[in-house]
């Protein structure tokens, strides 16, 4: 089958001889790939024991070809969107919908759930930018797409949308809340609806990307800023909320942030620290006194530069995690349905899968506007 | 300054502002069913071959099978398996045996006699049409850099006879 061959740093291909996946497991299901979005650090090799040879991929959807003995909720032909955790849905963590954080999945290390093609940090299972996947614990993850949401739509519910609603969850919104967002990529840009979803009296979004700013100010119909325009973005968002700071403040850039020389040597260059922490830090810094930072954004697993001292004097909450997606997908369908967002809205460009390399290099340099390209397999109806 | 203060012209706006109406968010206090899962502990997937981390007791009842530790870049992540994830030590090795990993990647490809092409799979088609002026310059370059080789080993090879 054809599948993503991942041979280095901004280096990926599409090759045409991978073997088909097996079931391995009595509840496995293999599902054949319809659509399959593309997300981006992975790929710079930032993130630890990601193998020369992978399948990348977390974020697709597909219709189901085959499933294992145990298998009751699936059949053969349902077409299902894939949480990009993988989950047991019996261990404590499943139990609690801490669905990103289960134990069952991950031999090689314990923090996360496992993920689809996301490295042997995540377990080294093979991703969804393939023909077909092998997908385990089917009776958990995977959810029919209902008749009335189209596939553009619901391939979004696997990572991003959720990932984005979640970050305005944990930023405890009340009504009325004044909310910044940093990073106005897919995440930061459902991030600023789901707030605005949650009733938040104002929502500014800081990015360095006009096309995006202008993008989210239209999606989200917020407001949104240029930082590269600002001396000093913590000062800007001070003056902007009465030199109070924000009630909440949601890092949906990670460790790939720009905006400081200091931490990009240090985080990405040297990688001495795990990548670049400035928005995170502008975060921090730029809530109010006994606000909530949510962050979103990943980094990586050692250690990096953030100001907890101001986050202590302070006295502000951090939250965080990956998205426990799973616990999301209802709900954020009833969204869709009702009108109130359009997921799809966000994909800028639809490429064969057999051009990943394009694929990867387009959104990785942010070339054409790009916002979020879907990979397309040969067998999927466009 | 531009701002927004009339909601009533943002679709939705407010929809999940009542906490009872927005399921996912008290985790811990519902209590939970409907996970899909309909087993107490899942089968055991049998045939592991990769490393399990010092900070659990065994491996997982399920983990992805694939691209498994092997040559020196296998030797690398066995020894940053020693280490708990905590540590710097651990990461760096993973890393560093990633960085191997690209190396016997090369290997890998001559002996399937596939031929890599490092440009085309850093997607340069894209640069062609977005960002023609850096297409045509690492173009021009890697021309250079291609004739200057050829020229030096020709240089070698002949010049020595004389
Ligand atoms: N926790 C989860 O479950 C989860 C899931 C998916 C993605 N993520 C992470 O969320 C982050 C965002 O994902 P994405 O797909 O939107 O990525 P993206 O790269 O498309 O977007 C990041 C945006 O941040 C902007 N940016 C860079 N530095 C900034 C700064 N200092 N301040 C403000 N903006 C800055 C960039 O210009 C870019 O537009 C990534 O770290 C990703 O890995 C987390
Ligand atoms: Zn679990």
């Amino acid at each position: 089958m054809i599948a993503t061959n991942y041979r280095g740093p901004y280096r990926i291909r599409a090759d045409r001889d991978k073997s088909l996946p097996k079931i391995e497991h009595p509840n496995d299901a293999i599902i054949r790939v319809t659509r399959s979005l593309i997300c981006g650090h992975l790929y710079h090799g930032l993130v630890p024991d990601c193998r020369v040879g992978s399948v990348f991929g977390h974020e697709f959807t597909g219709v189901v070809e085959e499933i294992g003995k145990s298998v009751k909720n699936l059949k053969v032909g349902d077409h299902v969107v894939v949480p990009f955790n993988i989950a047991c849905g019996s261990c404590l963590f499943c139990k609690h919908q801490l669905y990103g954080n289960c134990h069952e999945t991950v031999p090689q290390a314990s923090a996360m759930a496992g993920f689809f093609g996301y490295s042997h940090t995540t377990g080294g299972y093979d991703g969804g930018q393939a023909e077909y996947v092998r997908v385990p614990f089917a009776d958990v993850g995977p959810y029919l797409i209902p008749e009335d949401i189209s596939v553009d739509d619901a391939v979004l519910l696997a990572d991003a949308y959720p990932t984005g609603y979640q970050a305005a969850e944990m930023a405890d919104i009340t009504e009325g809340d004044t909310v910044v967002v940093f990073g106005a990529g897919p995440v930061g840009i459902f991030a600023a609806k789901s707030a605005q979803l949650m009733g938040a009296g104002r929502v500014i979004v800081i990015d360095r990307l006009e096309y995006r700013l202008e993008f989210v100010r239209r999606f989200a119909q917020c407001e949104a800023y240029n930082f590269e325009e600002m001396d000093d973005p913590v000062v800007f968002l001070k003056k902007e909320t009465d030199w109070m700071g924000a009630d909440a403040c949601i890092d949906a850039v990670g460790c790939e942030a720009s905006g400081s020389k200091l931490q990009g040597i240090l985080g990405v260059k040297m990688k001495i620290r795990s990548g670049s922490a400035v928005a995170l830090q502008w975060a921090i810094n730029s809530v109010k006194k006994g606000g909530t930072v949510s962050i979103v954004g990943v980094y990586g697993p050692t250690a990096n530069l953030v100001p907890i001292g101001n986050a202590v004097n302070k006295g502000i909450t951090i939250r965080s995690n990956q998205a426990s997606v799973k616990r999301h997908i209802p709900h954020l369908v009833e969204h869709i349905r009702e009108g109130r967002i359009r997921p799809s809205e966000i994909i800028t460009h639809r490429i064969p899968l057999e051009e990943v390399s394009d694929a990867y290099h387009l959104f990785s340099n942010k070339l054409d506007n790009c916002i979020k390209p879907v990979l397309i397999p040969p067998h999927a109806n466009m | 300054m531009e701002q927004i203060r009339d909601t009533s012209s943002i679709k939705g706006w407010g929809a999940d502002s009542d906490k009872l109406n927005r399921p996912a968010h008290t985790m811990w206090e519902i209590p939970i069913e409907g996970t899909g899962a309909h087993w107490e502990t899942p089968e055991q997937q049998p045939g592991f071959k990769d490393f399990v981390s010092i900070e659990r007791p065994r491996v997982t009842k399920v983990f992805g099978n694939t691209v498994h530790p092997k040559g020196l870049s296998g030797l690398v992540r066995k020894m940053a398996f020693k280490k708990s994830e905590g540590t710097f030590s651990h990461w760096m090795m993973l890393i560093f045996a990633d960085r191997i990993g690209i190396v016997e990647g090369y290997l890998d490809d001559f002996k399937q006699g596939k031929l890599p092409h490092p440009l085309r799979e850093r997607g340069w088609n894209m640069d062609k049409k977005f960002k023609t002026r850096r297409y045509y310059k690492v173009l021009t370059m890697s021309g250079l850099l291609t004739v200057g080789l050829i020229a030096s080993v020709v240089k070698l090879t002949y010049g020595n006879r004389r």
